[in-house]
């Protein structure tokens, strides 16, 4: 029935045969074309781009380090815990999973579904979530869903130390205290590595070793004692908590080194949950924020008048019964005096006292001594956002203008700047530089770093320093401003502060004031300084009633920690029995004699004690357990009992004290 | 009936060829689905296997011989038809796509088979009605709607790369078979009016590909994502090639589905431009040894048999290299013997056979 194609038709089915033929070659000459085009035209291109994808630095960001106490107790830690991501694009059922998702991360759905319909490659879905919930969120096996190790920093004792502490944020980047400061330290080394990286972009590291040899930050060891520092808190606390105070400072330092041994503030925050709490709780008031010193500032011009010789602590001064007019302005006393001796107005806090013994020194000699005791600039302590307070030049300052800076006003310090000058106080003179890390070790405990004590200059001489301990001991003695800041039986060198607060309208406030405490004991054998302030307190307002009492607590715990034993009965018999190493003298000087009192002592009999500094004079005191009282400085010139006679159980000791004549 | 001179008229050069694309197909897809997870046997070792499964398919295409299984056109295409509607009806859904049919233990792709019945029975059509003018638009109404109907049902499942392959090859036979000029213009002009309506029977994942297509870095992650990650695959192997295995697009999973759509993506990124134009010779040595076949071919059954097999080789390639290649839109056609595919290497590979066929009886006088 068919009978083959006609020729005709075959030469035409030929034809368009070949037609197809060529339109298949120009097909696969396309193809090549294009395969020339990309391979061999666009390939750096490409290549390039390629790279761009699949090689990536990858910063392998090291486990943070731990922040220790001085006693190698860990305050800051970063436990290991799990974030959820999704994949939103590889997601085909973001309803479904969102709400499977939301169960276990016992979060609202709606939440959940919308991260999930985002259209982007890489989300967040909850961070840091604890193991239970990872574990539910694992056993699911959700599509697009994983999760991945991302440690968490953990503060085991919430609010201790939190200021000096701070915090680390989501990234585990230190935004607050030590955190912030030693952040690259903490951090580590954030190493570089080049890595491929899937289309998931998950890392996949080039070696085996990249990834077990992940780097890991360094540990931190504060100054701070874990202990010490919760009493601290707690006693400022529940002083804030009696007087209703708005806020506290409290700081205890080494006055030899600077180490910060405490340092509390508040309001505090918990670091662990920070963005719960205010940002003004963040702030450490220690290091940021300035008050006006108010009487406490009075050592400093007694520092500046005994330094510059133009008194003596004997040196009279009269008060004006308690009302002064200078420069326009009155100035008050608290109490009548007439006649006092600068130790007296230390004492006794005479404000009149003070201004005329400041007005004796000058501005210039005053500014410089203020200077020199770190007023006015930063402290330079190891954490951030410190302020250096107000210190004017001395130049603009009016008469009245002096007057005032004599007790306090028209300055403006940081508690921790008082600090740092009353433990230049109780070092001699010398003024060191606060800090607060001691150490920093790697992670095998090998040591990198040591901070050691930092000698800023000498703010005053040592003897001068002496003269000036003697004063602000008195301050605790009966009569004085301070008694409620005693620590028996250790002397305790202080000051009081009552400082009017500005009011912002003006002025000075009739109700605000800050009520202060800075000094250090013991005051013959220095061994901590302690620094208290309450923020605006309510119903009492003097320094030493209301921060007194405080700062006696807390320099009692510090003693405690430090392990300065106030020498019991039964000490005494061993010490007595045991050889005493003989006390440190100068032989060069005039009047001036190799003592050991001691064996005397032994013998219930009142030893020599002429030809002895005070502070030799302190410490034996302290040893024997007397009660002294002390007159004037530089060495003994006269003692009450006198020597040999028999001692009595708790006889008062008095002696008087003179300058060496024609020493140095 | 088997015939020494079957034997050798048997195109042994076209089965090395085959082989060699075989032997590239499956060295690349053990490269491609390395970093797969492990599930029983190994890709390439499957794609082996469906290759020994084809030969079979083409020795027995071949043997039964094309006059015989043209008087079969019909039923098997009515076969075809009923297989694509119990897909509708008992598919199974793999991927979104209703495609399989589940025969016991063998899951199939009637799709698949549709080409071969679209060519049998459009040669067995023009055949019968042995026409040496061009088609007039009238007469195209029938072989159109023997086309149409099984890529309509295909388009439905929704699987548009199978449905154009099975519209461009019937076209191709069509349009070698002979249309006029005029019929032509104006089937042309109604293709671009019909365009719309297609445009609506769409997924929109499809119409987003297409504007994907026409626009790629304006969402490089998302619908884009396939296009660009190719390119960048293709043109980073440079032009010897990254090295078997040491792909990084292809290893790192920036490529999708690797071993199938993008299987020369792979190739082409660790074989560089020598190894692209090497499996792209290998395919155009087949398609022109299919040519010469058809020229060679006794009578139009034979000659159009040849062409639809040829064709069914050509496109794909053309349009899986085009879109591997950022010069077509992304759609889901396999290229032959690369990507990996039972169903597709098999009726392929029928479709090969039925060339052999038409090769070794070319001197046979057919008595009916």
């Amino acid at each position: 029935m068919t009978t083959g194609v006609s020729k005709n038709s075959r030469h035409w089915l030929r034809l368009r045969l070949v037609i197809l033929g060529l339109g298949f070659t120009a097909g696969f000459l396309l193809l090549v074309g294009r395969a020339v085009d990309l391979q061999v035209i666009q390939r750096e291109h490409l290549l390039a781009r390629a790279q761009r994808e699949f090689m990536r630095q990858v910063e392998l960001t090291p486990r943070r380090g731990i922040i220790f106490d001085r006693n190698q107790e860990e305050l800051a830690v970063s436990l290991d815990t799990e974030s959820v991501y999704a994949r939103p694009l590889g997601i085909t059922t973001p309803k479904q999973t969102g709400q499977m998702l939301s169960q276990a991360l016992a979060m609202p759905e709606e939440q959940v579904v919308k991260r999930l319909k985002e259209e982007r490659g890489f989300v967040w879905v909850a961070r840091r979530i604890n193991p239970d919930r990872a574990e539910a969120v694992r056993s699911l096996e959700l599509a697009g869903v994983g999760l991945i190790n991302e440690p968490r920093r953990f503060y085991p004792y919430s609010n201790l130390a939190c200021h000096v502490l701070g915090f680390a944020g989501m990234d585990a980047k230190g935004l607050e205290g030590v955190e912030a400061q030693y952040d690259t330290v903490l951090r580590g080394q954030v190493s570089k590595v080049t890595s491929l990286r899937d289309a998931l972009g998950r890392t996949i590291y080039l070696t085996p070793a990249a990834f077990t040899t992940l780097p890991e930050g360094h540990h931190v060891i504060l100054t701070v004692d874990k202990r010490l520092q919760y009493q601290v808190e707690k006693i400022l606390a529940a002083t804030v908590a009696k007087y209703r105070a708005i806020g506290g400072q409290a700081v205890v330092m080494v006055p030899q080194t600077g180490e910060v041994l405490a340092l509390a503030s508040l309001p505090a925050f918990n670091p662990n949950v920070f963005g719960r709490f205010p940002k003004e709780s963040y702030r450490n008031r220690v290091i940021t924020d300035t008050f006006e010193p108010g009487s406490t500032f009075k050592m400093f011009v007694a520092a500046a008048a005994l330094n510059t010789r133009k008194a003596a602590p004997h040196s009279q001064y009269f008060c004006e019964n308690g009302e002064w007019g200078i420069g326009g302005r009155v100035i008050h006393d608290t109490h009548e005096y007439g006649m006092l001796s600068l130790s007296e107005i230390i004492k006794f806090s005479s404000n009149i006292g003070a201004a005329k013994v400041g007005m004796g020194v000058g501005a210039e000699e005053l500014y410089n001594t203020f200077k020199n005791f770190g007023f006015g600039r930063p402290s330079e302590v190891d954490l951030p956002g410190e302020s250096r307070g107000i210190l004017r030049p001395y130049r603009s300052w009016r008469p009245v203008d002096l007057a005032n800076i004599c007790f306090g006003q028209g300055v403006a310090v940081t508690g921790l700047q008082l600090a740092q000058a009353v433990a230049a106080v109780a070092n001699g003179g010398v003024l060191m530089r606060p800090y607060l890390v001691k150490a920093v070790v790697d992670q095998s405990g090998h040591l990198v770093r040591e901070n050691q004590p930092q000698v800023v200059g000498r703010a005053m001489g040592e003897r001068e320093a002496g003269q000036l301990t003697a004063m602000l001991l008195e301050v605790t003695q009966p009569g004085g401003t301070g008694t409620q800041a005693r620590v028996d039986p250790f002397p305790v060198a202080g000051k009081t502060g009552t400082a009017q607060k500005l009011d912002p309208s003006g002025g000075y406030s009739q109700s605000d004031y800050m009520a202060i405490f800075a000094g250090f004991l013991p005051a013959d054998n220095p061994k901590a300084v302690v620094l208290v302030v309450v923020d605006t307190p309510k119903g009492q307002h003097y320094g030493g009633v209301v921060a007194g009492p405080a700062w006696s607590s807390i320099a009692r715990a510090a003693l405690d920690t430090l392990g300065t034993q106030p020498p019991s009965q039964g000490a005494q018999m061993v010490r007595a029995a045991m050889p005493q190493p003989p006390a440190r003298t100068q032989p060069a000087r005039a009047q001036r004699r190799p003592v050991d009192p001691a064996p005397a002592l032994a013998q219930g009999k009142m030893p020599d004690l002429r030809g002895l500094t005070l502070r030799e004079v302190l410490r034996l005191a302290r040893e024997q357990r007397l009660l002294i009282q002390v007159n004037g400085w530089g060495r003994v010139v006269t003692q009450s009992p006198e020597p040999g006679l028999i001692l009595e159980p708790r006889q008062e000791l008095r002696v008087d004290l003179q300058p060496a004549e024609g020493g140095a | 009936m088997i015939d020494r001179r079957l034997v050798t008229n048997f195109d042994w050069l076209l089965v090395a060829l085959l082989v060699a694309l075989a032997c590239c197909g499956a060295v690349n897809l053990y490269s491609a689905a390395s970093s797969m997870e492990d599930v029983g046997t190994p890709i390439y070792l499957k794609q082996i296997y469906w290759f020994g499964l084809g030969l079979l398919a083409m020795v027995a295409t071949a043997t039964v011989g094309y006059q015989r299984l043209a008087t079969l056109a019909y039923p098997f295409y009515l076969a075809v038809v009923a297989s694509l509607l119990a897909v509708h009806l008992f598919g199974r859904v793999v991927a979104g796509a209703q495609r399989w049919l589940a025969l016991g233990p063998i899951v199939v792709q009637p799709s698949e088979l549709a080409r071969l019945a679209v060519i049998l029975v459009l040669a067995h059509y023009f055949h019968r009605r042995d026409q040496n003018e061009p088609y007039k638009l009238r007469q195209l109404l029938a072989p159109v709607a023997l086309v149409a109907l099984p890529a309509l049902l295909i388009l439905k499942q929704p699987d548009l790369g199978t449905a154009v392959m099975v519209l461009i090859v019937g076209a191709s036979v069509i349009l070698v078979n002979g249309v006029r000029w005029t019929s032509l213009v104006i089937a042309s002009v109604g293709l671009i009016g019909v365009l719309p309506v297609l445009w609506r029977f769409m997924k929109d994942y499809q119409k987003r590909r297409i504007f994907s297509f026409l626009d790629p870095e304006s969402d490089p992650l998302g619908a884009a994502y396939h296009l660009i990650q190719s390119k960048i695959a293709v043109g980073s192997g440079q032009f010897w090639g990254k090295g078997w295995m040491a792909g990084t697009q292809s290893q790192l999973h920036f490529l999708p589905e690797q071993h199938t759509d993008f299987a020369f993506s792979v190739l082409a990124e660790e074989w560089g431009f020598i190894g692209a134009v090497v499996v792209l010779s290998l395919l155009a040595a087949v398609v022109y040894r299919g040519l010469m076949h058809a020229l060679r071919a006794k009578d139009r059954m034979g000659m159009l048999i040849v062409v639809g097999a040829t064709a069914s080789i050509f496109w794909p390639t053309f349009i899986n290299a085009g879109m591997v290649a950022g010069v077509f839109p992304v759609v889901g056609i396999p290229l032959p013997f690369i990507s990996y595919g039972g169903s597709s290497l098999v009726s392929t590979m029928a479709a090969l056979g039925l060339i052999q066929g038409v090769s070794m009886r070319r001197f046979i006088f057919h008595r009916q």
